[in-house]
């Protein structure tokens, strides 16, 4: 075993509230729980998966992260090597920016991330520019680098981004992102409008990306074998709250949560004679302004019973690793997904 | 059946998914064509744009040398020549011989014996040759120029294009000054109306919560108030003894302020879309400052929806000027714009027998088509990004 | 195979004149659909598999047009324009032929990847299935009612008769992608052309619905040509895949034989760069080089050899490879397994077929 390495991100309790608005004189009260009490911590180096459906939360947890959205609630804390453990979440607007380069974000859309009315090199060099980290010539040798890195043409640079095919631009947003060599970058949904030819290419950019530069990724995505692929450890996401988080391999394929059974049992496998057999969900996932009470997988679990109703279990882990928040995850016999042969 | 949006959406995405071929000169052009470059391009496929291009062009070169291009002062009066009408140009006299420059025939007087209208027609007998650039009634253009050179006249008596009203005065030279005022009135009211929109708009959008539920409810007041009778009340406010100069500053004040609540509702929503950009949060990230945002990322991308909005609104600038100096609550002469000289077309006599005094009403159709034709080619270009 | 086909695609070329120039979305695509059976058609963007689906109920977006090849269909009942074989060619039909429109819905039914876009918002669900039922079939409001509730519990929608009454927007996305199969379902189709219908869905959602589409499969008897870039999905669902790359079908057979012994370098390539649960977590994945060239500069000879991993220099890129049938059921469009190998063309390569740089 290796020595125990520190986390280089942990986040604590980590809410964002959206208030909603009803009645035209806003009146109204109730608020929407993207993400409600959002707990982990991310290890130097290493990929967290976190995957979960559409309303999960995935995306604004991200964001919160990075402060794209303001969390209501919670800290964010970044343990950096000479400076010590920051709380992002406590920064002022002004140390805010200063701290943004040790933290970056790649776009899922690789159409609307980039300002159509800024040249490839402008779009790269922005966060440079933007905090002041270097300047004149020492900006385009550094743009270049990156570019160079991110197997861009470099006479390409001075091309506004309509000429880009979207895999071309995927690399634009990544070298935006590398530029400032960030210790953490989010990856939200980085391949999911790639067609699968480029998307591999994408997915071995940030592979020999995280190598080289020692990069730690928070990799959120909805395909579940592109999250396998990349990440060290994945953390499941419903209705706002992670329910499981363990290592990659435990994961998927000894869950402890029923929520992540059935999910990993709907990964439509590449072999036709491994026929899926979905666990198949009760109705849909409801609407976070009007989540569940107790447990919010209840009404759709099969093993749910009275408690689940009026109790919120606790996240806790019950293998070396693996954390769960289900009251019967020690009773539970639950089956992962199918190994590809 | 249902709608296809995939294999359109993604044939335009091709578009901009050039080949990667070596690089080649047109093609590069092309890459590293900047916004107002493929704006240029993609508007000047608008046909109808181009020709509203080039009729506001006209208006532009009227607007500035309205002196020169009018053969007669506004306000000299050809006395023989009561609601005379427009007399015609001839390039092939009776013979069929070809003139240039084309010729006016003489005026000839009639009385009618039943109706004892005095009626008049062409006396072909005389010839009167059209002649360019002659010296005529001396003028000072834009306040510096001085001159008594005219585009076109006759060295002899008077030459009335649009015919004369009811004081003997051209119409023709009348409506190019008309023109000069009605689109002062446009321009000046837009640029009012421009940077209340901008700036409440933008306060609006920018602050959100309470400030904007504020202001928009305000916006909606202002709007469920029927423009036509708020103008009137306005209008009819400002004092009777005002001259003629501050009431013209006074109506384009009124219609200006009028104007701006369309405009600030757009910089809000426009505003609003855009803080939810990815490319936005993307700057945000990058740790660009709140100016750095606006400035170098949000505004840019919404000059050219508010420049569109500003040419679509332009016609309704000048129409609003129209109808109330029309129903003599606007401009007063001896001021001159187009709703002024219609104010004499306003009765069932005027169109039955004099109908050239409408030749302004027909300026006022070319304007308001050749800017909303001007604004429909400009919005189809201003996103060329657009999927 | 001794069955006849229901339905033939014979060398369709579609192309598309815009004002950059003519995009050949369709380059002479062959495919044979066989009453019952499941027809995967993957491709990645650009491969002109949705402007495929949408040509046979002629509903290609404008200005696509069919400039050649014919699309066979054998409806099950006969129409006047039925040639002595009992088939008819959907290509030769005008966009708004009579018969055309009886074969839309009634014999060929599609869904869409956005179901949302496909329903009015403004009339509820019960409206609409009953709106498609009494277009082609002769039955009173009452019954046509009912028969639609029927459709709706047969798609799993729970407490299907209140269901009628709801609006598009009441409905979940799952739920409306179940209520568009139970329109397509309404006349019983031969056909189903199902283009992404997974695709906005998520995956447990996506599980469902396939689960669906196969049980309705079997029960119905219809055939299904089902589109998506999903390698996974195809492998759920097909009997057969058809792999489309710019326009042609490079490569066709049974999905076990297509996914366990591709033959074309573009087949395999595409599944090496899949992330496989359990086998490449970790690992670099195999990507296909360069990028999917522009529509408006198709390669010359076979479109995939710019990023072909076994291109043959001075083969590929001036002849076009013949679909070579190397069994009854599996078909290959590539050089490599031509009987004669075409010489090598000593021309020089033409700059615009250079690999490209992604």
């Amino acid at each position: 075993m290796s020595e125990p390495r520190l986390p280089l991100l942990e986040t604590k309790n980590l809410k964002k509230y959206y208030p909603l608005q009803r009645g035209m004189f806003g009146g109204g009260s109730g608020t929407v729980k993207a993400i409600d009490g959002i707990s982990f911590y991310v290890e130097k180096g290493e990929t967290l998966g976190l995957v979960g459906e559409s309303g999960s939360g995935k995306t604004t947890t991200g964001r919160a992260i990075l402060r794209a959205v303001e969390p209501t609630e919670g800290q964010v804390l970044f343990r950096l090597d000479d400076k010590g453990v920051i709380d992002f979440t406590a920064l002022k607007k002004s140390d805010l920016r200063r701290f943004r380069q040790y933290v970056q974000m790649i776009f899922q859309d690789p159409y609307s991330s980039l300002n159509p009315r800024m040249t490839a090199r402008d779009i790269i060099a922005e966060p440079l520019v933007a905090s002041g980290l270097a300047k004149g010539s020492e900006v385009d040798d550094r743009v270049r680098q990156v570019a160079k890195r991110c197997q861009l043409n470099l006479e390409h640079l001075r091309r506004y981004p309509h000429a880009f095919s979207g895999g071309q631009r995927q690399r634009i947003g990544i070298a935006r992102a590398l530029v400032v060599q960030p210790k953490f970058v989010v990856c939200d949904e980085a391949v999911s409008a790639l067609d699968v030819s480029i998307q591999a290419q994408i997915l071995n950019l940030l592979m020999d990306a995280q190598e080289e530069y020692g990069l730690t990724y928070l990799f959120i995505a909805h395909d579940l074998s592109v999250v396998e692929h990349v990440s060290n450890r994945v953390a499941v996401m419903y209705l706002g709250r992670i329910v499981e988080l363990a290592p990659t391999s435990k994961l998927f394929y000894q869950p402890l949560h029923p929520y992540t059974a059935a999910l990993m049992s709907a990964i439509p496998d590449l072999d036709p004679d491994r026929v899926m057999k979905p666990v198949i969900l009760e109705g849909e996932i409801p609407s976070p302004a009007n989540p569940p009470s107790g447990c919010h997988f209840h009404p759709r679990c099969s093993f749910a019973q009275e408690i689940c109703k009026t109790q919120t279990p606790e996240f806790k882990e019950y293998r070396p690793g693996q954390f769960a928040a289900c009251h019967f995850a020690e009773q539970l016999e639950l089956q992962g997904a199918l190994k590809s042969n | 059946m249902a709608s296809t949006p995939g294999v359109l959406g993604r044939l335009r995405l091709f578009r901009k998914t050039p080949p990667e071929t070596k690089t080649n000169q047109a093609e590069d052009t092309y890459y590293t064509a900047s916004q107002f470059q493929l704006m240029w391009w993609k508007f000047r496929r608008h046909h109808l744009a181009l020709i509203g291009t080039f009729l506001l062009f006209i208006f532009l070169i009227i607007s500035l040398f309205a002196e020169f291009i009018a053969p007669y002062d506004p306000f000299t009066r050809d006395a023989e020549y009561l609601f005379g009408p427009p007399q015609r140009l001839h390039f092939f006299d009776e013979t069929g011989a070809f003139h240039f420059p084309p010729f006016i025939y003489g005026i000839e007087f009639a009385m009618d014996p039943k109706t004892f209208l005095l009626t008049i027609t062409e006396d072909t007998s005389i010839k009167i040759p059209l002649e360019f650039f002659v010296h005529g009634e001396p003028y000072r253009m834009l306040g510096f120029i001085q001159s008594d050179i005219h585009l076109f006249g006759v060295s002899d008596g008077f030459v009335h294009l649009f015919g004369t009203d009811k004081l003997g005065r051209d119409i023709f030279s009348r409506v190019m000054f008309a023109t000069r005022i009605s689109l002062s009135i446009g321009v000046i009211g837009l640029l009012i109306a421009f940077f209340l929109g901008i700036i409440i708009g933008g306060i609006s959008g920018f602050f959100g919560g309470r400030v904007d539920n504020t202001i928009q409810r305000f916006i909606e007041f202002i709007r469920s108030i029927p423009t036509l009778p708020l103008w009137m009340a306005l209008a009819a406010s400002l004092p009777k003894e005002w001259p003629p100069l501050q009431v013209y500053f006074a109506i384009t004040i009124i219609i200006g302020l009028l104007a701006w609540t369309h405009l600030a509702r757009r910089v809000r929503s426009k505003l609003l879309s855009l803080r939810e950009e990815d490319y936005v949060t993307a700057a945000k990230i990058a740790g660009s400052s709140d100016q750095r945002v606006i400035f170098r990322h949000m505004v840019p991308s919404f000059l050219s929806y508010i420049i569109v909005d500003l040419t679509i609104s332009f016609p309704y600038m000048i129409l609003g000027e129209t109808a109330l100096s029309f129903i003599g609550l606007g401009l007063r002469p001896p001021v001159i714009s187009w709703g002024v000289m219609l104010q004499d077309a306003q009765n069932v006599r005027a169109i039955a027998l004099y109908p050239w005094l409408f030749a302004p009403l027909a300026f006022v159709i070319l304007a308001v088509l050749a800017f909303s034709f001007v604004g429909d080619g400009m919005r189809d270009a201003s996103d060329p990004y657009s999927r | 195979m001794t069955q006849t086909p229901l339905l033939e695609i014979k060398d369709l070329h579609i192309s598309f004149p815009l004002d950059e120039g003519t995009v050949q979305a369709v380059a002479g695509v062959n495919l044979t659909i066989y009453p019952g059976q499941v027809m995967g058609v993957v491709g990645e963007s650009g491969c002109g598999k949705s402007v495929t689906a949408q040509s046979l109920l002629r509903i290609i977006p404008p200005p696509g047009r069919i400039d050649a090849g014919q699309i066979l269909f054998r409806p099950s009942k006969l129409f006047k324009d039925t040639k002595g074989d009992g088939v008819v060619d959907l290509a030769a039909f005008k966009s708004n032929d009579e018969t055309l429109r009886r074969i839309r819905g009634n014999e060929i039914a599609m869904i869409f990847q956005e179901p949302m876009n496909s329903f009015s918002p403004v009339h509820t669900i019960g409206n609409q299935l009953m709106e498609a039922i009494l277009l082609h079939q002769k039955m009173t409001e009452k019954e046509a009612r009912a028969r639609g509730a029927e459709l709706l519990r047969l798609v799993g929608i729970s407490n299907a008769d209140a269901r009628m009454d709801n609006y598009p927007y009441q409905f979940s996305g799952g739920m409306r992608q179940r209520a568009m199969i139970a329109i397509a379902l309404s006349c019983t189709p031969s056909l189903l052309v199902a283009d992404e219908p997974t695709t906005a869905l998520d995956v447990t959602i996506q599980a469902q619905i396939l689960d669906l589409l196969r049980r309705l499969q079997q029960q119905f008897g219809m055939a299904i040509m089902f589109i998506t870039h999903n390698l996974g999905v195809i492998a759920q669902i097909a009997d057969h895949v058809a792999i489309m790359y710019l326009g042609q079908v490079v490569e066709q057979g049974p999905v076990r034989e297509i996914l366990r012994n591709p033959k074309h370098p573009y087949t395999m390539d595409l599944l090496r760069a899949v992330p496989r649960l359990g086998k490449t977590a970790g690992k670099r994945l195999v990507a296909i080089e360069g990028g999917i060239p522009s529509p408006f500069n198709r390669p010359t000879g076979c479109p995939f050899h710019p990023r072909c991993s076994k291109v043959i220099p001075g083969v590929c890129n001036t002849h076009i490879p013949q679909l070579v049938q190397l069994d009854e059921t599996h078909s290959v469009r590539c050089v490599l397994y031509e009987p004669k190998v075409p010489q090598p063309n000593p021309e020089p390569t033409d700059v615009r077929t250079a690999p490209a740089v992604a």
